[in-house]
């Protein structure tokens, strides 16, 4: 069902025999807890997910296995797909506020010291 | 056949008789919603047209210097800003020695020993390394300007006095790329900053040390010279509403600077129903890049992981339509 012959996998699913679609373990190769956990987080307010988990097998290895039950029906993918998008929009959002900001703070106070002034004509070279 | 316009279900009929026994006179839009939607299915289904329960969250920056940045992100969870302070300090990309060729070594300390402290120097990364590509990626053979800078130090002890190796021996050839500590007297030399050479070795008359290094992009997670930051500060509930923390004596305790209680209470009165809110971040940077750039940079890298796992998914979810049929 996954890998893709030399190269690494990043992403593999493994499943019950006799399970339905919407039990679904996923193994995330390279990852950790800065994936993981805010994922679950993100996965878990869905209203269709019964169960999401994510647990590091062993330290040494740095794969988690990050499991997820639907009821109703809902193959086990799509909470995952939504989660994904999500978490990508809060980033974007993040990003977006955090420059905003910059921006405001760099217009409103004088610049501190000489080394910091090529950075804020490009800043307000941005904003135009 | 009437569909409930939110869950797009064909309604069921033994509620809809029951509704029709009682007599009402005013027609009420409600009818056209299912009956039997549970409330979590309709709240899901109706607040998501991207993020369900609207998480946006705001980002406040209350200081913003040359070495650290403050600021406070609100309307957002627990997990999501402690992935972000693990991204800070794990997977933002900078750039540091990662090899290096001695060709003479007199001095007190051995090979390695002098090649892991310069491996250890910070380096001006900022702009640079996005231009870089990892040398693993490189399509040349050993090292090229594409994904490496080259550096070299050449010190001979030639005076009684003794020589100390700093980090401003460390020559580099792209100006942009040069020892943190280096910089400071670049732009004004009239400007003194605070500012130390990092000490390698210290060489007696006769000693030298000759190397050639080549520093490369890298990120936290595989060594910590590659970690951008001094020191990441990362509170919440800073009276302790939550009692996340139990303190044995709260009076020894001194008070959080965002604290927003009086000077006599000790702790915010426990509140069970809480959750973490507010949550505040000192970004210190090392000077290997600007802390802006940092979190920046953090936000990118955390956004870049999330797509290639998800083009990832989607092609596994291809191959398994392809298996199955």
């Amino acid at each position: 069902m996954a890998g893709e012959g030399e190269k690494k996998p990043v992403l593999e699913m493994v499943q019950a025999d006799g399970a339905d679609e919407g039990c679904v373990t996923f193994v995330l190769h390279d990852e950790d807890h800065t994936l993981g956990n805010s994922l679950r987080y993100l996965i878990m307010k869905n209203g269709d997910v019964d169960f999401c988990g994510y647990t590091i097998t062993h330290p040494s290895e740095s794969k988690i296995n990050f499991r997820i039950q639907t009821r109703g029906g809902v193959a086990a993918t799509e909470p995952l797909r939504r989660g994904l998008n999500e978490l990508s929009d809060v980033c974007q959002h993040v990003l977006n506020t955090f420059q905003v900001s910059l921006r405001v703070r760099s217009e409103q106070s004088p610049p501190v010291s000489c080394r910091e002034e090529p950075a804020i004509n490009g800043l307000i070279l941005i904003c135009g | 056949m009437h569909h409930c316009i939110v869950c797009q279900l064909p309604k069921t009929n033994a509620k809809k008789k029951k509704k029709q026994k009682k007599k009402k006179k005013k027609r009420r839009r409600r009818r056209q919603w299912c009956l039997s939607t549970s409330p979590q299915r309709f709240f899901s289904t109706y607040l998501t047209p991207t993020m369900p329960y609207a998480n946006q969250p705001t980002v406040k920056i209350t200081e913003l210097t040359d070495e650290n940045v403050k600021f406070v992100i609100e309307n957002t969870d627990l997990a999501v800003t402690n992935s972000l302070r693990r991204v800070f300090m794990s997977e933002v990309p900078t750039i540091a020695i990662d090899w290096i060729q001695i060709d003479a070594n007199s001095s007190v300390l051995h090979d390695e020993f002098i090649a892991h402290r310069v491996g250890l120097i910070p380096l001006t990364s900022d702009d640079i390394v996005d231009k870089l590509q990892y040398s693993r990626d490189c399509t040349c053979d050993d090292f090229c300007p594409e994904c490496s800078v080259e550096l070299t130090m050449d010190v001979r002890c030639t005076e009684d006095q003794t020589r100390h190796v700093t980090s401003r021996d460390l020559l580099s050839n792209n100006p942009r790329v040069i020892p943190v500590t280096s910089r400071s007297r670049d732009n004004d030399p009239n400007d003194y900053v605070e500012q130390d050479d990092i000490l390698l070795v210290k060489l007696r008359k006769g000693q030298e040390l000759r190397l050639r290094a080549y520093a490369k992009k890298g990120f936290g997670k595989e060594h910590a010279k590659w970690n951008p930051t001094a020191g990441v500060s990362f509170e919440y509930d800073p009276d302790n509403a939550l009692r996340h923390t139990v303190y044995p004596r709260p009076e020894e305790w001194p008070k959080s600077e965002y604290s927003e209680i009086e000077e006599d209470e000790v702790q915010a009165p426990y509140d069970p129903n809480g959750k973490p809110e507010r949550f505040f971040y000192n970004v210190e940077s090392c000077g290997s890049l600007r802390p802006e750039t940092i979190v920046m940079s953090a936000l990118a890298v955390l956004k870049k992981k999330l797509s290639d796992l998800q083009t990832q998914l989607s092609h596994e979810i291809q191959n398994d339509v392809l298996t199955i049929n």
